[in-house]
């Protein structure tokens, strides 16, 4: 049975409890697919399809203000959110309290992010978190423990990564050990694509937000250490703003 | 609650009237049209008996009194409705059956006292003679005012929080005389005003009980982002199942312009649901909450009108929204006003702290050698060196353990213990409780481990004997930072 009457944007938002509405993010069916108008260089040549990958964008150490590059390339991103909170902030006009968002997001296959956003309502809220955890999306760089057989499954050294006075250490394990962490940055290192890892702690894990954040600094830090397996010279090729030079300096048609 | 949907009793019998009212009228002004309909349900007899046994019924209803009429009508909608309306077998085109009045005012407009909402509770204050809920906030203010002499102000700050709240100053005003905390009002000295304002302890209260609901509420919904949330439900308005929640709410906006809002600011949605579903099935429409006779005439009603949302004026949805516990006394109505968020708002550094988050997450740890449990791996440390005398820093410097060996030692230790068998000598005690007092007779943490023993080069000993055992995650690993820290001292 349709029920459906030609619902037009206003009269859908307007009235009603509209919670979600007045635009922000609940479109109509065809709102939703609205094609994306890259505005930085980088959204225009992915948007072209002239970087094959997101590895690219991490080799020449691109920053990424768009969040549908990230979607164009891991359509597969998986998110959760970590903790809704109610913060406060006093004004003159009495106490002010909003929502705060903690996000994970990660295609547990080499790419994870984090994102925090606060804002008066739990959706708007989640939503500018699950943006900020695309744009932080970080490359995951996984080895073995022992004979390289397989699928690398663990983290290839010892890596450690600090925030505030939380400080983690992600070690090796041998496959079949599973994730031996606290709850929280286990689930950090479940989307990371990690399978086998000890950790260890210190300084105040109390500061949930800070020791999660120091599990994503160390799972950073694991490209960031030189093996002799990358000792090779790498042989330099052009970045991309460089070598499309020409595409991006045909205007766009407004 | 038991009303069964209805936004309030106060209105119960008002609406009843009105439609009852409504099919008078009609009758008087077109008698034709009765007749004409039972004309067209006798042709139509064959093919479809269930309309004909309706518009039957109905016919008859018309021309009786009003009380029987009411009888009627529940019976009928007893009988064929006591499913959704739109999850009824297709019916064909319902386009002859009556039209409503268009004059006549929707309940939902009708004119109601400030703040009035749907409550269960009974008054909690000292020396009450009622004993029988209230079922609304008007009676419940009105209760206070006349037996117990007392006003709340702004009482409609804390419905989202009622009931602790009044329980709290039940307890209050029996310990101490109400003038400790209420002032006497300024036109009638011999009501009491408790006044946030004025009497700090009820301010305190307040902001308490606005937290601790507001906490409560979220760690729900982030239950049911966990759970429920995944599971599949039928679609209010058409026989669509949609496979989890997110799904049910686009497909509703989608296909039948159904805007409740987004899933993430409602709490208890299941529960949110049902409630629609249950005024579907009375036959009542969502926005203007009229009822209708049958199935139908609501849904031809609902689909000309575009009734396809909910009443926004009616209070009783507003526990499902999480916005509402926000601030007291602000509910949605004043954060949808205040939509332009100010500058100084964006740009706070601490909008992107995650050090906010402070939190501390229980791991509960068990004693390698007894079956107590500590709550942090930290603390299930010091008692076991306080009452085992077992010491890892100590063992770890005593062998040159590195980090594997220490989980090799730990995870072999708690393979012992589950057997019930002492680590150090092996022999095997009956209970784990009684495994302490075998250490302390025969003091064999003071024996040194040795080293050569098999079980340090066991592969299965390096996976975790329990799933999740936080002591492998809580032990002090401070040796190897130290030898780095060493080291890079050495090399300047």
């Amino acid at each position: 049975m349709a029920d459906t009457a030609p619902a037009d944007r206003r009269g859908g938002f307007g009235r009603g409890r509209g919670r979600g509405g007045r635009g922000r993010g609940r479109g109509r069916r065809g709102d939703e697919k609205t094609e994306w108008v890259p505005v930085t260089k980088l959204g225009r040549l992915v948007k072209a399809g002239k970087i094959k990958n997101m590895e690219e964008i991490y080799t020449f150490s691109l920053p990424v203000k768009e969040y549908q590059i990230v979607d164009y390339f891991l359509p597969s991103l998986k998110d959760e959110v970590m903790k809704i909170m109610p913060v406060q902030k006093q004004t003159r006009a009495g106490q002010r309290t909003r929502f705060k968002a903690f996000v994970v997001i990660g295609d547990s296959d080499g790419h994870v992010g984090l994102g925090v956003k606060c804002s008066k309502e739990v959706a708007t809220a989640i939503r500018g978190a699950i943006i900020l955890a695309k744009l932080s999306v970080i490359p995951v760089r996984r080895g073995y423990w022992g004979t390289a057989l397989g699928e690398p499954h663990t983290v290839p050294c010892k890596v450690t990564g600090k925030c505030g006075s939380a400080m983690c250490r992600l070690i090796p394990a041998p496959k079949g050990t599973g994730l031996v962490a606290a709850p929280t940055p286990k689930k950090v290192l479940q989307l990371a694509g990690i399978t086998d890892c000890y950790t260890t702690s210190r300084g105040s894990t109390r500061t949930l937000g800070n020791f999660v954040k120091a599990t994503f600094a160390a799972i950073g830090n694991t490209y960031g250490f030189l093996t002799p397996d990358l000792w090779s010279e790498t042989e330099f090729t052009k970045a991309p703003f460089q070598e499309h030079t020409d595409f991006l300096a045909v205007k766009q048609r407004k | 609650m038991d009303d069964g949907g209805e936004w309030c009793t106060v209105k119960s019998k008002h609406s009843r009237n009105e439609s009852n009212k409504t099919k008078e009228s009609s009758n008087r002004r077109r008698p034709n049209k009765s007749s004409t309909r039972s004309g067209t349900s006798k042709s139509k007899s064959d093919v479809r008996p269930r309309r004909k046994s309706q518009a039957a019924t109905a016919t008859t209803a018309i021309g009786t009194t009003t009380t029987s009429a009411k009888k009627i009508d529940t019976t009928t909608a007893a009988t064929t409705n006591t499913q959704n309306p739109y999850h009824l077998p297709e019916n064909a085109d319902d386009s002859n059956d009556e039209d409503e009045e268009d004059d006549v005012n929707d309940p939902i407009n009708d004119p109601v006292p400030p703040y009035h909402t749907t409550i269960m509770t009974m008054c909690p204050l000292p020396d009450c003679l009622s004993d029988r809920p209230f079922l609304d906030t008007t009676a419940l203010t009105d209760h206070f005012k006349t037996d117990h002499k007392l006003i709340f102000k702004n009482l409609h700050h804390m419905y989202m929080a009622l009931d602790p709240y009044l329980k709290r100053w039940g307890e209050l005003l029996r310990s101490k005389p109400i003038t400790e905390y209420a002032t006497p009002d300024s036109t009638d000295s011999d009501v009491y005003i408790i006044d946030p304002r004025k009497c700090e302890l009820d301010q305190k209260l307040r902001t308490e009980m606005q937290r601790h609901a507001l906490d409560e509420v979220l760690n729900t919904q982030q239950k049911e982002r966990d759970g429920p949330a995944k599971e599949t439900r039928k679609c209010l308005f058409c026989k669509v199942i949609c496979e989890n929640r997110t799904a049910l709410f686009k497909h509703m906006f989608g296909e039948h312009n159904f805007n409740i809002g987004l899933p993430d600011n409602l709490v208890n949605v299941n529960e949110f649901l049902d409630l629609l579903e249950s005024k579907l099935i009375k036959l009542q429409c969502l926005y203007c909450e009229k009822t209708f006779t049958s199935a139908p005439v609501l849904r031809k009603h609902m689909r000309k009108k575009k009734h396809f949302k909910i009443a926004a004026k009616n209070r009783q949805y507003d526990k499902f929204y999480v916005i509402n516990y926000l601030e007291p006394g602000k509910n949605w109505e004043h954060f949808e006003r205040d939509n332009v968020e100010s500058d100084d708002e964006k740009s706070d550094a601490s909008n992107d702290s995650w050090a906010e988050w402070d939190e501390e997450e229980p791991e509960v740890s068990m004693c390698l050698l007894c079956p107590e449990t500590e709550s942090s791996p930290q603390e299930a440390w010091q008692h076991m060196e306080k009452k085992h005398g077992f010491d890892l820093t100590r063992i770890r410097k005593q062998l040159g353990l590195d980090f594997y060996k220490t989980i090799v030692l730990i995870n072999y230790i708690r393979h012992q213990s589950s057997l019930d068998r002492c680590f150090v000598c092996g022999t095997t005690v009956e209970d784990l409780s009684l495994l302490e007092k075998h250490l302390d007779e025969k003091k064999c943490l003071s024996q040194p481990l040795d080293s050569n023993a098999e079980f340090w080069k066991d592969p299965k000993y390096l996976l975790p004997t329990y799933e999740g055992d936080p002591l492998l995650t809580g032990f002090d690993d401070d040796s190897d930072i130290d030898e780095e820290e060493d080291e890079k001292e050495e090399t300047k």
